[in-house]
């Protein structure tokens, strides 16, 4: 079942065109990767399909919804949910504390100015939850700016999956990791997958070609190639334009 | 903050414990019930009216980030407000003054907040201080309505609730009115700092980036805080406007609204009870310097202010509370130490 539809889509930037009409699906429970060099425009395209940028032309569709001009803090409410590619939390509030956060602002009435946020239970159990599930439990009390840098990027997602959404989009999730850490991480996407579909915006290629049940190859701003890893990998054009120099790395 | 380990020791956490208790209310009464008789009644219904603006006004800065050098708005055309009423209905209860100046103020950061707070940082402290001077300004012009230059004559008290009932022109009644609505506003901010709003807030003044992404109207959450800071920031004004029984243009001067950052900023931006203090701190300082050496005083209050910012940031009361957790870590350690070596602790 087709997910999110974008179509056409178009970002001008003054008279630079960083996307280029773009044309992308994502299935319900499916891993689907946009991978392409440095500038290729994948950070654009996610700030568009996560309402971060306006678009300029075209159309983005989810669960059958035209939400091309919903603004980006009403699509959590549809099920749709982002990280950062540069870490994004709150620097001066402990590892609880930020998840505490995103899990009140999104299940709770956040106008509420009377009621203590420390006697909600159900928020108090999923912000247990989540500290189990990324294994950051032992770090509640540190404050995120003290943070190993993978443990905060597994907060980063953490802080993303708050809303339980049907769709988490994730930008280079595993960058400046250690290989341990990105098998982690990976394993932890390939667990998410099994009721919510992830689209993964990524630069290294080798654990997108493990993870991914499809991939969208981007060069300046226009796709290039789309398939499975295995289509993808064997693919004239997208080893030209991308894999060329890395193929034996 | 120390935050290396997970769990704290048992005065740490029963130090924590009592900070985050509804008891401190208790505490901040006892302070507003001395006030008056540890200083002379007149400073102390000046220095809790005051402090009531530095508190409203924090409410906005110190949660949510956003400095507003306009707050003088409030605070005049809550005084004109209240004086107008009194001098032209002939003395309505003050309840229905205060009441009233609540709406209207209401509406007025309504609309001054729509229009400043789409733009973030600076531009929002230049165009609050710009629409702070332009009623300023006003207050000169409309002078048939004001007084212009000489103010605003023949401001009296009327009872709180008409008819006699509670004579505010005693000056004990009127200090215990100003006490009660300072406890009331401690009372709502406590609620408001623990409560999911009080979160969107720090969140929106950590990163507001973030706190978009997560699903909240950043805009919406800002405009709240801003119309409920200038509300109360105006109901300080018509308490000033009713005190002093007299209103010049002076009360709409950037000064003020100046005042009421420093205040703020020597206290304690972070904590509820620090606007009054500063209030108080520098209202003392004031007295004592000023009668002395006129000359000197702006001097000593820009070495004070800079000594603040560089060196004690968090204010009087924050600098008090990191000395208080020092000291119950400290009892920590100790106890910890003494009680043998060999019982092996897991937290």
């Amino acid at each position: 079942m087709v997910l999110l539809d974008a179509a056409g889509l178009t970002k001008r930037f003054g008279g630079f065109v960083a996307v280029d009409d773009v044309d992308i699906t994502v299935d319900t429970g499916e891993v689907h990767s946009v991978i392409g060099p440095n500038g290729a425009g994948k950070t654009t395209l996610f700030n568009l399909l996560a309402g971060a940028y306006e678009v300029t032309a075209g159309e983005i569709t989810f669960d059958g919804r035209d939400i091309t001009d919903l603004p980006e803090h009403e699509r959590p409410y549809l099920g749709i949910s982002r990280g950062y590619q540069i870490t994004n939390t709150y620097e001066s509030l402990t590892v609880f504390e930020n998840l505490q956060t995103a899990v009140a602002l999104y299940h709770q009435n956040y106008y509420d100015m009377i009621r203590s946020l420390a006697n909600r239970t159900e928020v108090t159990e999923r912000v247990e939850t989540l500290l189990e599930r990324f294994e950051l439990a032992p770090q509640r009390n540190v404050e995120a700016s003290s943070l190993s840098h993978g443990d905060r990027r597994r907060l980063e997602i953490g802080m993303a999956l708050a809303s339980d959404p049907r769709l988490l989009l994730l930008d280079e999730p595993t960058a400046g990791m250690d290989a341990g850490e990105t098998e982690r991480t990976v394993s932890l996407i390939q667990e998410l997958t099994d009721d919510m579909a992830v689209l993964l915006v990524e630069h290294d290629i080798e654990y997108v070609m493990t993870v991914s049940d499809v991939i969208t190859v981007l060069e300046r701003g226009a796709v290039i190639a789309e398939g499975p890893p295995g289509e993808i990998r064997e693919d004239e054009r997208v080893q030209e334009a991308y894999l060329g120099g890395k193929a034996d790395a | 903050m120390s935050s290396e380990v997970a769990g704290y020791g048992q005065y740490r956490e029963l130090l924590e414990r009592l900070l985050d208790s509804p008891l401190r209310l208790v505490g901040y009464a006892v302070f507003l019930f001395a006030l008056p008789r540890v200083l002379p009644i007149g400073i102390g219904t000046q220095i809790a009216i005051l402090g009531l603006f530095a508190l409203a006004f924090n409410l906005l800065f110190g949660y949510s980030g956003l400095l507003s050098f306009g707050h003088a708005l409030f605070l005049g055309t809550g005084a004109y407000g209240a004086a107008l009423l009194v001098v032209h209905l002939d003395g309505p209860p003050v309840a229905a003054i205060l009441l009233a100046v609540l709406v209207f103020e209401g509406a007025i950061a309504l609309v001054t907040g729509l229009l400043s707070l789409r733009l973030g940082g600076v531009y929002f402290s230049m165009i609050t201080l710009a629409f702070a001077q332009f009623f300023y300004e006003l207050s000169f012009t409309v002078d048939g309505l004001t007084g212009g230059s000489d103010g605003l004559l023949g401001v009296y008290r009327p009872s709180l609730f008409g008819a006699g009932l509670v004579d505010l022109a005693d000056a004990d009644n009127f200090y215990t009115l100003v006490a009660l609505l300072v406890l009331l506003v401690l009372g709502f901010s406590f609620l408001l700092t623990r409560s999911t709003f009080g979160r969107a807030l720090v969140a929106v003044r950590e990163n507001e980036e973030r706190t978009t992404a997560l699903g909240v109207n950043t805009y919406r959450v800002k405009l709240i805080i801003f119309v409920i800071s200038g509300m109360l920031a105006g109901m300080a004004g018509a308490l000033q406007g009713l005190y002093i029984r007299f209103v010049s243009p002076d009360i709409l001067f950037w000064a003020t609204s100046g005042d009421a950052v420093l205040n703020t900023l020597v206290g304690g931006m972070h904590t509820l009870f620090g606007p009054i203090v500063g209030t108080l701190f520098l209202h003392w300082m004031e007295d004592t310097f000023f009668a002395t050496s006129p000359g000197a005083w702006n001097v000593l209050l820009g070495a004070v202010f800079v000594f603040f910012v560089l060196f004690a940031r968090s204010g009087i009361v924050g600098q008090l509370r990191s000395l208080l957790r020092r000291v119950a870590d400290w009892a920590d350690r100790r106890e910890a130490e003494t009680t043998s070596i060999a019982a092996e602790s897991d937290d």
